[in-house]
This record gives C-alpha cells, sequence and structure tokens, in this order.
C-alpha cells in the first residue's frame, strides 16, 4: 500500500478520515471560543446547527436536541461562546465538524443569559408591568406559604408571622426548592393555593444559594405560574442581592424570607399601639366635646338673664317705661289734636248755637211747660212764660198779645218788663 | 366562612368612628354612642390582637375540605 497507488472509494476515503479523527484523543473533547453563525433550530429535530467563527475561520458545528434541550439560554447568530464537544467527520459530505455537547455564552454565564433572554421576553409581555401589581392586604386572615419544608426559611416565615401577627392562619405547601423538581412542583403549590379560595396573600420562597440552586424561581412556567396567581404573592428567594424573575413577577418582592413574613402581616405590636392611640384619641375627642358642650353652657348661665333674675326685670321695665313715655307723650299729642279738632268743631258749633244769638241780644220764650215758643199764636194773655236771656232767665206774664205784627206797648204798662226784649 | 367581625372591619370601624368624633360635627347624644361602639371595637381588637395564638396548617389538610376552607377550626 506504500508503492502503489490505492484507488479508495469516497467512503472509504472519508470513513478513514473520521476514524483517523476518533482515534485522535486530543479532539475527543475540546473546548472552542468562537462567533456563532449561520444558526439554525431545527425545529423538528431540535438538533441545533450552526458554526462557530472568529476573525480568519470558521468552523461547522453541530448540537444534537439531548444536548440542546439543556441549554439555559437560546443561541443567537453573533453571540460569544465557548463550546464543549469532540470534533468529528460527517462522512455523507466529507465534513469536519464540532459536535457540541455543551454551550456556554462567553463572559456570562449561561445562567444569567437565560435569566436575561426570559426576562426580555416576559417583560415584553408585560408580566412585569407596575399595573399588574395587587395589592398586599393589610390584614390577611390566611397567609399561604410555599417553600421547602427543611432549611431556615420556613422556620423563619412561621416565627415571624406568629410574633407579628398570630392572627393570620398560615397554609403551609411543601415543595422543592431547587433542582429538576423544584419547578413543577411550585407551579402546582400556586395553583393549589389559589384553588383554596381562602388564602388572602401568599409567600414564595427559599433561603440563599447558589444561582444554581435558586434557577427555578427564574423558570419560566415558574415565573408565569406566579404572574397568573389571583393571590397576591411575595417572593422572597435568596438573599437581599439576589434577583430571580418570581421577584419580577410577583406583587412584591422581598430580600429575604424573613422580610417576606414581615411584609406580608402588620406588626402586633405596632396595632397595639395604633389602638391605644386610637382609644386616646376617642376619649379625646368625646371629653373635649363634653368640655364644649359645658362650655357651651357655662356661656348661656352666664349671661345677665341667667346670673340675675331682677336684671331682665329692670330693663323689661325701662323698656316699658320708655314705651309708656311715648305712648303718653303720643297719647297727649294725640288728646291736644282732638282737642284742637273740637274746639274747630265747637267754633262752628257756636256759630249756629241759639245760645251765640242770645249774646247778641235776642231772648228765648218757652211756655209754662218749658216747650220752646216760637210764635205767639199758642201764647195767651194772663199766661206765666219764661224768657230766657243771655245772662239768666225772666218769668214773665203776658199782659197783652198781639197778633200779626209787633206794636210795642209802654214798657211799664204790664208787671213786668218781659216785652222788652221781645 | 362565616361573615362575623373580621379584625380588619373592627379596626377600619374603629378608625372611622375616631375621625367622626374628632370632626366633632356630632351631637353629643350621637358621640356618646359612637364612643361606646368605638371602645367596644376597641376591647374586640385587643383581644384579638392579644390572645390570637398561630395556626399552622398543611394545605393537604384544606383540601380535603374540597378545597375551602371553613374559616375555622
Amino acid at each position: 500500500m506504500t508503492d502503489e497507488p490505492v484507488l479508495l472509494t469516497v467512503t472509504q476515503l472519508n470513513t478513514y478520515i473520521r476514524s483517523r479523527f476518533e482515534e485522535d484523543e486530543a479532539l475527543s473533547c475540546v473546548f472552542v471560543r468562537g462567533e456563532i453563525s449561520n444558526f439554525t433550530d431545527h425545529y423538528r429535530s431540535g438538533h441545533l446547527y450552526f458554526s462557530l467563527k472568529d476573525e480568519r475561520c470558521a468552523v461547522r458545528a453541530v448540537m444534537f436536541s439531548r444536548y440542546a434541550s439543556r441549554l439555559r439560554f437560546h443561541p443567537e447568530d453573533g453571540m460569544r461562546v465557548i463550546a464543549r464537544g469532540r470534533v468529528g467527520v460527517y462522512e455523507v459530505s466529507g465534513q469536519y465538524q464540532l459536535y457540541v455537547e455543551d454551550m456556554e455564552p462567553e463572559g456570562l454565564g449561561a445562567l444569567s443569559l437565560a435569566f436575561a433572554q426570559l426576562k426580555a421576553k416576559l417583560e415584553k409581555e408585560g408580566l412585569f408591568a407596575a399595573e399588574r401589581k395587587k395589592q398586599i392586604p393589610r390584614f390577611p386572615e390566611t397567609i399561604g406559604v410555599i417553600t421547602s419544608p427543611t432549611g431556615a426559611a420556613v422556620h423563619d416565615i412561621f416565627t415571624i408571622l406568629a410574633r407579628r401577627y398570630p392572627l393570620a392562619r398560615v397554609v403551609f405547601c411543601p415543595v422543592l426548592v431547587q433542582g429538576e423538581g423544584a419547578a413543577p412542583q411550585i407551579v402546582d403549590a400556586l395553583g393549589r393555593m389559589n384553588k383554596l379560595g381562602c388564602v388572602d396573600t401568599i409567600i414564595l420562597g427559599r433561603g440563599g444559594g447558589s444561582a444554581e440552586d435558586l434557577w427555578p424561581f427564574n423558570e419560566e412556567p415558574v415565573v408565569r405560574a406566579v404572574a397568573a396567581s389571583r393571590v397576591p404573592v411575595i417572593s422572597a428567594v435568596g438573599h437581599e442581592t439576589d434577583f430571580t424573575l418570581c421577584d419580577f413577577a410577583a406583587d412584591l418582592r422581598a430580600p429575604t424570607p424573613s422580610a417576606a413574613a414581615e411584609l406580608a402581616v402588620p406588626d402586633r405590636a405596632e396595632l397595639l399601639e395604633n389602638l391605644n392611640n386610637l382609644r386616646a384619641r376617642m376619649k379625646n375627642a368625646v371629653f373635649s366635646k363634653l368640655g364644649k358642650e359645658r362650655q357651651r353652657l357655662d356661656g348661656l348661665t352666664q349671661r345677665r338673664a341667667m346670673r340675675s333674675p331682677i336684671e331682665p326685670i329692670e330693663i323689661e321695665r325701662e323698656r316699658i317705661d320708655r314705651l309708656t313715655e311715648a305712648l303718653i307723650s303720643r297719647m297727649r299729642k294725640k288728646t291736644e289734636e282732638a282737642k284742637a279738632a273740637l274746639a274747630r268743631s265747637a267754633g262752628k258749633l257756636d256759630a249756629l248755637s241759639p245760645l251765640a244769638v242770645l249774646k247778641r241780644g235776642y231772648a228765648l220764650v218757652y211756655d209754662r211747660n218749658g216747650h220752646a215758643v216760637s210764635g205767639v199764636g199758642k201764647i195767651r194773655e194772663k199766661d206765666k212764660i219764661l224768657v230766657r236771656m243771655n245772662d239768666g232767665g225772666l218769668q214773665c206774664t203776658v199782659d197783652e198779645k198781639t197778633e200779626n205784627g209787633w206794636k210795642p206797648g209802654k214798657a211799664g204798662s204790664g208787671s213786668d218788663e218781659q216785652g222788652k226784649d221781645i | 366562612m362565616s361573615r362575623e367581625r373580621t379584625f380588619e372591619s373592627a379596626a377600619a370601624r374603629l378608625e372611622e368612628i375616631v375621625k367622626l368624633l374628632e370632626e366633632g360635627g356630632q351631637p353629643l347624644e350621637k358621640s356618646l354612642d359612637l364612643f361606646e361602639e368605638g371602645s367596644g371595637l376597641a376591647a374586640f381588637c385587643y383581644k384579638k390582637l392579644t390572645k390570637a395564638e398561630q395556626k399552622i396548617r398543611q394545605i393537604t389538610e384544606l383540601e380535603g375540605k374540597g378545597g375551602k376552607s371553613d374559616g375555622k377550626d
């Protein structure tokens, strides 16, 4: 085979090359740094096909689905990675390639990249939006706790809930919080808590651990279940510096499980203080109300009317006096007016009065019955008559009677002077 | 779940009463009624806070009751 050329089939050649590759220990496990290009995700088989390249060269690479499914990030073109695998030959095309078994984003851990990617995706969906956040009830009656039954977290949560607010009943759902089975158990627990219908707040969490340990709280189904929970969720995973996607999806993020318990319930000591405060305020309000009422009453009794019962009488008397005076003066005026009016009327009356006529020298004649007589007709001689004059009266006897005219007789011819004025 | 008075409702009513009393717009008679009611609520809350003991139940215990809590023991 050394001297004579051997004619090979293509298949023989490729098989030979392949066997040479496989014999090479150095190629059975290599770590290659490069940038992904021509990435193809075969949607049916799940195998990943791509190239790794640097500034000068490129190499074909394939990652079979059984390995690809373990990836915690989605490879993309342009992504710089470190791939682990073996170098082999694909006989059909005679192409050598890298059979990738594991891959890490360069610089970034796979987990953190996966974290960033899933976070970006869910954020875009609005799962972390502030307006989705539900209010944590201030006075929960039942608290759901989802965490590992072992470890410090569960103990811390129970202790703090008992100390701060023992009024709240605790419903505990133990779950795995790390490893393969954790995510499905957490999702299941969230569903069951929601189904119970009596849970007011859910605390979901675990104590500190490696990024790997905390990973279930970054898994998509868990994050989605947290976001979908109708019961408000407080997430508390790891330590203060650990952030998980659950924290973003939860209605409230607590830095630690203990803190979650503190955020979930009010503090009994504060409530008692507040209660005392309310009591005091209530008392103050009522006492000040009573005080005001008393003041009002005092104000009433201190008014002059209440202080001395005599005063109002005096005031009243004064008032009456004033009124009386006014009345009197008005009456006086009225009387004067009336008098004046009367005088005026009297004057007029006077002018018409027969008495006034007497003043002017006339006299009235009455018969013996006292009836005024206006003519001589009814008077006979010898009759007694009365003559009324302005300043007195005369009793006279008629000596002589003249009808139809006045014939004055001698003044002394009769026994009286009656005729003198008539 | 029976709708008996909860700590929350009692505390809320108490705060309301204190506010009403502090506003002072109530007639004296009404103020005294409110005060009496408030004192009762305060006593209730106080008792709840000082007498309560934590109860921890496994979720399976409640699920055994058809998934609904009776709210009591």
